[in-house]
């Protein structure tokens, strides 16, 4: 007997739950060179982190709040900005992040039922 | 002129804490002009669009707990709530009914006054509950809440029926069928040595065997509860119709004028010096006498209903 079709909204939700984390260790990641929302939104979508502004740019307050990030206001430009870098805190958290997320890799290599021996992150990227 | 960027932004920022609201508003607003530089061909409406609806943004900038009460008190919450409007319900309206009978008010006044002051009561009830959680919510930090064994609650089916219980009722239903008895051989009002019963003496060619029956049925009903270890929904069931049965012949009694004796009424109002004798109101007594009958059958079912649950 085959398993039921699991629903699209039912993959969307556990789809969502994967991703929560990733999009939290890629925005520490990147924000090493500080960069304003906008940007960051545009290098994240262009590394395949498909993020919507309505996620990221609360996202953004929280982790300055935690602080994790700092904030400061560029007003040399035509348009102030708001640009954003990691603290050394957000630095630690990333890397205990990352190792985190490597170990769940390998612990997940190793269940005998996942098959795939290559490249998850291509099967799973499929939708939206 | 307002824009469609003025109003969106407004929208976010508007239920924002104040010290963040400037701030907010102003990434915002650059965020939707970088937006739209970076799609020339789209329009305002495109790029908000592109955005999202700023309830969800708002949502997300906001620290605050965007709750009335949290889900880890929330059942508790619906637990209090159900406990004190169910008490509060029975004993106004048992209040008002009692001040109605004080004024000799009529009939359909009391009802009156009766529907007004349940709906007081939920009201009232509902109000003060939810304040209460949400002040408890919003100041209890999670230090509080450490949970430990033994905070964990009892089921309702695992504490059978204590004999206690048991007792008093036999006892209860043996004391009114005594006081039955009492007030018609000794009774606490004399004339003259002569006894004055409360109730009227002519019931007892009759009716009143039929109410100290109904009253003695509750106690086979408890010892049978007894043994069951808790009210089941058929015993549940007898005692509201038991309870049915004896409010249907009270309250007929009552509004007939034919429960109190009415030598009674005379001489009290003697003794009180009133010309005319004391009338009481028999709906206001049918009334009391439904209240408590009406309340002890809804009870027990619910506590056989919900043992029931407990079981599954």
């Amino acid at each position: 007997m085959a398993p039921p079709e699991s629903p699209p909204d039912v993959l969307a939700v556990h789809l969502q739950e994967v991703r929560r984390g990733t999009v939290v260790l890629a925005c520490l990641a990147l924000l090493d060179d500080d960069r304003y929302g906008y940007a960051l939104l545009e290098t994240l979508a262009a590394a395949g982190f498909d993020v919507d502004g309505n996620t990221l740019y609360p996202l953004l307050r929280r982790l300055e709040s935690q602080g994790l990030l700092t904030s400061r206001w560029d007003t040399d430009e035509a348009r102030p900005r708001k640009f954003y870098a990691v603290t050394e805190l957000g630095r630690t958290v990333r890397d205990a992040m990352w190792a985190e997320w490597r170990h769940h890799d390998q612990a997940l290599r190793q269940l005998p039922t996942i098959t795939t021996d290559d490249a998850p992150t291509d099967t799973t990227r499929n939708e939206s | 002129m307002t824009t469609l960027t003025d109003r969106y932004v407004w929208a976010v920022v508007r239920d924002l804490p104040a010290d963040r609201r400037d701030d907010v508003d102003r990434e915002l607003r650059s965020t939707i002009a970088d937006m739209t530089e970076a799609h020339p061909d789209a329009d305002e409406r495109a790029v908000l669009m592109e955005l999202g609806d700023p309830a969800d943004l708002a949502a997300g900038f906001d620290p605050r707990p965007q709750y009335l009460v949290g889900p880890n008190r929330y059942h508790s919450y619906l637990r209090t709530l159900r406990l004190v409007v169910s008490i509060a319900v029975p004993a106004l309206v048992a209040l008002t009914i009692l001040g109605a009978s004080v004024d000799e008010r009529g009939v359909a006044d009391t009802v009156a006054d009766s529907i007004g002051a349940a709906f007081t009561a939920v009201v009232q009830a509902a109000f003060w509950v939810t304040v209460a959680y949400v002040v408890i919510d919003r100041t209890s930090t999670s230090a509080d809440d450490t949970w430990s064994p033994d905070d964990l609650p009892t089921p309702p089916s695992a504490h059978p029926i204590a004999a206690t219980q048991t007792v008093l009722s036999i006892v209860g239903a043996l004391a009114v069928i005594g006081l039955i008895v009492f007030q018609h051989v000794r009774s606490f009002v004399r004339d003259d040595g002569d006894v004055v019963p409360v109730l009227d003496p002519d019931l007892w060619d009759g009716w009143m065997w039929v109410v100290i029956g109904l009253v003695a049925a509750a106690i086979p009903l408890a010892i049978a509860v007894h043994r069951a270890g808790r009210w089941t929904v058929p015993l549940a069931v007898i005692n509201a119709v038991l309870n049915l049965v004896l409010l249907a012949v009270l309250g007929g009694l009552a509004l007939g004028d034919d429960l109190v004796n009415p030598d009674l009424l005379g001489l009290l109002a003697e003794r009180a010096d009133r010309t005319e004798p004391f009338d009481p109101n028999g709906a206001v007594i049918a009334a009391i006498v439904a209240a408590v009958l009406i309340w002890d059958a809804a009870e027990k079912l619910q506590w056989a209903i919900r043992e029931r649950g407990g079981r599954r």
